[in-house]
């Protein structure tokens, strides 16, 4: 087979990836995103295992089968003493107590790790696809194509996104039926593409234009080949740092929805636990382990993608360092 | 120097029409129906003829945006003539289309001004020079590849070594990239090659040693080689020939020293008396101003395109647009005037 | 004819995004019931009876084709009939009217709020980049905006709200006291500010800066006085958490009330004030550096002009430009962590009016609030762009 690049390309991007990875290690932030999501992503995959009890569902956990009495409890909150109703605390058996109607929070936890970053990763590389998609081919075919495409995107982009995403996922409950996280997903995907398809689209016109693109085509390079070997491979910092930048969003769009209600009942994400802990008033009735775990949890993941997207820009414009 | 004409140009002309906005084109559709359309195109490149024969160094000489770039890019037909005839190998190339302007591509190559830009910054030493190989498929086998790769690499004395050809462009320095430039053109052992101000972004220091290299492998190859540049010194250390343009328009053109020593264009004298020398014991010529600036190529000044900035401009340069006048057999000039001003400068020194 | 041809161009861009929105929502709630009378006029819905069923049919021409729906839909959307709320059982525009100042007093308030500290913030932080006051504000605003908006207001509430017993945990703090301590605060931050690095240094008080100082205290007087003629003269560090006011508050005189909806507001405020000012903040910071090497500020500090006068007279009114059209594009989020707060505090505002909606499936109010938010938006958007034009009109070639 005749090949466009040398058998040495392998070897080569790996040696790549080796000399990225050492400039990443020097950027502390990056370093320590990278380690809580990794952690985080360990947490959520092997949830099965770390819980006794399965998964929030039809199989519901219940209390009284498992023998044991809801206790009420005053809990030393500052302030106040408040007695408690039927949640179960953290120092009973369950280490992060138990919702009102007794689902354990700590096995809560686990799974709705698992259903938020499922969502953020898929919507996040979903944007970027889709994104970078449009924006290479608008960027390619121009015209009245290019036009049309830029309006669209900007039309999206102007109408308030959380209102949207409310109406949008409101809109499987019209038909009696309830919202899925792969719906969630896709909303997220829905409204937020345009903002990497502009800027991957912007990238691919100033790249079109560099001179080893008209070098390329002088050594007789077609289109098809200049953007994938040409544009795509610069393109793809920004894709990555983007892609970084769509989780982190969609990781808020998310929490945003299912906090409001919006979400899979059958997978409990992490903004549905706080969902739980609002509609049953666990905040003004004390039971705090309702709400500050799954919160710092949505907030770690924020953070980590956070730290990495900053880790990431340092090296991709290296002028910001210096800064 | 050989009769064997690798590239002749006649007539070349381009114009890049404006964008028309929105709010124009419903102005000229509503307001000024049946009326002549407002056509507004800059005149990139006028009616430019030449040719360049094996061997031979023929220097394009001119201010910036006078469409010496532009030149160069229509040769390559990296861009669309608008009209006009360029034969290369006695065969005209202006109409080809895509398709069958890649089988000419090995045939002919171009050498970018900025290394730092011309050099994809995620292709290897190696993968860069390759391209031209690998796309055109001129080697069945990876290995013929290579070694053609360090042979070039070895025509413009850079290493040959396996650490060399890994090494991506910022890792090399700018007179190294440029030779990697070279080098890419250079492969596929063109007959013909446009070097677009290949020096002009490096440093003072290195530029004699690229120059050096392509005037060598013109000589070695025998390739017809067109110089851009706006810097007449470098012209002359380059180039057998050379022609000066103003504005889309070669206004003087014959052999280098004929052009240099005794400069027939008003515009070329003025060029030519701005350059200044470093020898403090020289008597400084006559300096010939060029008054006001270059105007745009969007409107031209009627007749003469040098008029409005000509100090030896008459009444009659308003009226002609004048085509290229034979001074002798090598030398022409584009300037209805030019015995009349060559006498005058001469009187000028005897008084 | 550039400046008009440009704030022309966004105007009609900003008509043509308010059509999509029309055109997007009337399709979303046919597109998923075949039959739109199950959608705006629910027969078994507790809220309609038969008549008002058969007069929404007529007037939204449920029964007839998509497209004669659609002429209807936006004839009676132009002339301000914004349909019908079964729920509440008044037309949905009244209620929206009724709820809007409610959104506009804390989302007023908190936006003038964060732009001016905010904009404040990152002028002196970008002025001092790369100091360990920068990194603070760096890490809390990564921090801060890694977190969901709601899990600060639940925070608030949890540390500031009434709890379930709200005469046991009302905390609160005499006026004089409250305000002797903000003078305080505030006058060591301005001998803390002043040039010279020993204290004796700073306290070398000349002439304006006793003036400063006094006419903080001044202030701080003022207020004490205003508050304990207007208060039973405590400052109450609890907050209500939910309601615009008190029911009935109304009666105890329009100073109680209006302390009453001010104590109400507060926390909201506090929340979106929060994250406004770290958005404007690092938004300002950004734009500070960026100015700071622009060469006239170079000019200006080699020049040895005052800290003050290079950072607040040469480098604000650049950098402040960009801040202006934010606000203007920022106002589709901001409406949209409105819902959030207000569903947090049970605030009522439009937000809230919306959520609920949804929550009852009321969608003939969900579809006027969502166009009256667009609306907002849009006029907002072309607000901003049409100030930013006229302040800065090299944006117009962009």
């Amino acid at each position: 087979m005749y090949k466009l690049q040398s058998n040495k390309t392998l070897q080569r991007r790996w040696k790549t990836w080796k000399k990225f990875w050492t400039v990443y290690k020097s950027n502390r932030l990056g370093v320590i995103g990278i380690v809580i999501l990794v952690i985080l992503i360990v947490l959520a995959i092997t949830a099965d295992g770390l819980t006794p009890y399965g998964p929030p569902g039809p199989d519901e956990i219940n209390l009284q089968e498992s023998g044991m009495d809801p206790r009420v409890w005053t809990i030393p909150i500052p302030f106040t003493t408040i007695e408690l109703g039927p949640f179960w605390n953290p120092f009973s058996d369950h280490p992060f107590g138990t919702t009102e109607l007794g689902f354990d929070v700590y096995t809560l936890l686990f799974f709705g790790l698992r259903v938020s970053l499922a969502v953020a990763f898929i919507s996040g590389i979903f944007v970027v696809l889709l994104g970078t998609i449009i924006g290479v081919s608008s960027a390619y075919v121009g015209g009245k194509v290019d036009a049309v495409i830029m309006r669209i995107s900007e039309v999206i982009l102007v109408i308030p996104p959380l209102p949207l995403l409310l109406m949008l996922a409101s809109v499987p409950e019209i038909g009696g039926g309830t919202t899925t996280w792969e719906l969630t997903a896709i909303l997220i995907v829905a409204i937020y593409w345009p903002v990497s398809a502009r800027l991957i689209r912007g990238q691919a016109l100033s790249l079109k234009e560099r001179t080893f693109v008209l070098s390329a085509k002088a050594a007789g390079a077609s289109t098809p080949y200049i953007i994938f070997k040409h544009i795509l491979p610069n393109v793809f910092p920004l894709m990555i740092t983007m892609m970084i930048t769509a989780m982190r969003q969609a990781i808020l769009f998310e929490a945003f929805l299912a906090y409001l209600g919006f979400s899979d009942p059958l997978n409990w994400s992490l903004g549905f636990i706080l969902n739980t802990a609002q509609a049953e008033a666990a905040f003004t009735r004390g039971a705090w382990w309702l709400m500050f775990p799954p919160a710092i949890l949505i907030a770690l993941i924020g953070i980590s993608f956070a730290f990495i997207g900053i880790a990431l820009d340092a090296i991709v414009n290296p002028r910001l360092r210096k800064r | 120097m050989n009769q064997d004409v690798i590239i002749e140009v006649t007539n070349l002309v381009k114009h890049f029409p404006l964008k028309k906005s929105l709010t124009q084109t419903l102005r000229e559709q509503f307001f000024y129906r049946g009326k002549e359309p407002i056509d507004l195109k800059v005149h990139a490149v006028d009616k430019v003829s030449f040719k360049i024969s094996a061997g031979e160094t023929f220097g394009l000489v001119g201010e910036s945006g006078c469409g010496k770039t532009t030149v160069g890019l229509l040769l390559l037909k990296l861009i669309e003539p608008t009209s006009g005839v360029i034969n290369f190998r006695n065969e005209d190339i202006s109409q080809l289309s895509e398709g069958e302007i890649k089988t000419k591509r090995k045939e002919m190559q171009i050498i970018f001004q900025n290394p730092y830009e011309s050099l994809s910054p995620r292709f290897s030493v190696l993968d860069t020079i390759a391209e031209p190989l690998r796309l055109l498929k001129i080697y069945n086998s990876e290995d013929e590849v290579v070694e053609r790769v360090k042979e070039t690499l070895k025509s413009v004395g850079l290493p040959q070594t396996e650490d060399f050809l890994d090494r991506y462009p910022h890792e090399l320095s700018g007179g190294m990239r440029q030779r990697v430039g070279v080098a890419r053109a250079y492969t596929l052992n063109p007959s013909f090659i446009v070097a677009d101000e290949p020096v002009s972004m490096l440093d003072v220091s290195i530029r004699v040693g690229v120059l050096r290299i392509m005037k060598d492998l013109v000589k070695k190859f025998q390739t017809a080689f067109l110089f851009i540049t706006h810097d007449l010194a470098l012209a002359r250390y380059m180039c057998d020939r050379i022609g000066v343009m103003y504005l889309g328009r070669i206004v003087e053109l014959g052999k280098t020293e004929d052009v240099i020593n005794n400069p027939l264009h008003p515009y070329t004298k003025a060029l030519i008396s701005a350059v200044p020398d470093p020898d403090p014991e020289a008597t400084r010529t006559e300096e010939i101003p060029i008054v006001g600036e270059i105007p745009s190529g969007l409107i031209l000044p009627q007749g003469c395109r040098f008029n409005p900035r000509c100090i030896y401009a008459e009444e009659k340069c308003k009226e002609t647009d004048p085509d290229l006048l034979e001074a002798d057999p090598t030398h022409l000039v584009a300037c209805i005037r030019f015995k009349e001003v060559n006498n005058l400068v001469k009187e000028g020194e005897v008084e | 004819m550039g400046t008009l041809g440009f704030i022309g161009k966004r105007i009609l861009f900003a008509a043509f995004a308010f059509f999509v929105a029309l055109t997007f929502v009337f399709l979303l709630y046919r597109a998923i019931e075949n039959d739109p009378v199950n959608v705006f006029a629910p027969a078994g819905h507790h809220g309609i009876t038969d008549e008002q069923k058969e007069v929404l049919i007529k007037k939204w021409g449920l029964d007839k084709s998509i497209p004669e729906q659609f002429i209807i839909y936006l004839s009676n959307i132009f002339r301000g009939d914004l349909g019908y709320s079964f729920e509440h059982g008044r037309p949905v525009s009244d209620l929206i009217l009724e709820r809007l100042p409610w959104t506009l007093l804390i989302l007023g308030t908190s936006t003038i709020l964060s732009t001016i500290i905010g904009v404040l913030i990152g002028a002196y932080i970008g002025w001092r980049r790369a100091s360990k006051l920068d990194a603070t504000f760096v890490t809390s605003s990564l921090i801060l905006n890694a977190t969901p908006l709601f899990f600060t207001g639940i925070f608030f509430i949890y540390f500031l709200g009434y709890q379930a017993h709200p005469e046991k945990n009302d905390w609160k703090i005499p006026y004089p006291i409250f305000y002797s301590l903000v003078v305080l605060v505030i006058i060591f931050i301005l001998i803390y500010r002043r040039k010279g690095k020993t204290f004796k240094e700073k306290m070398q008080f000349d002439r304006s800066f006793s003036s400063k100082i006094g006419l903080v205290v001044l202030l701080g007087l003022i207020l004490t006085l205003i508050s304990l003629n207007f208060s039973d003269g405590d400052l109450h560090l609890w907050f209500p958490i939910s309601g615009g006011k008190t029911p009935g508050i109304e009666d105890q005189g329009s100073i109680a009330t209006l302390q009453n909806i001010f104590h109400h507001a507060l926390l909201p405020i506090l929340v979106l004030t929060i994250y406004g000012v770290l958005a404007y903040g690092w938004f300002m910071r950004g734009n500070i550096i960026g100015v700071l090497t622009e060469d006239y500020v170079q000019t200006a500090i080699s020049k040895g002009l005052d800290e003050n006068e290079v950072l607040y007279g040469h480098c604000m009114r650049n950098a402040m430009l960009p801040v202006v059209t934010d606000i203007g594009m920022s106002f589709g989020s901001i409406i949209g962590g409105s819902i959030l707060v207000e569903q947090i505090f049970s605030y009522p505002g439009t937000g809230d009016l919306i959520y609920t909606a949804l929550l009852n499936s009321d969608y003939n109010l969900v579809q006027g609030s969502f166009i009256i938010i667009t609306a907002l938006t849009l006029l907002g958007l072309v607000i901003a762009e049409v100030l930013y034009s006229v302040i800065d009109p090299r944006v117009q070639r962009s």
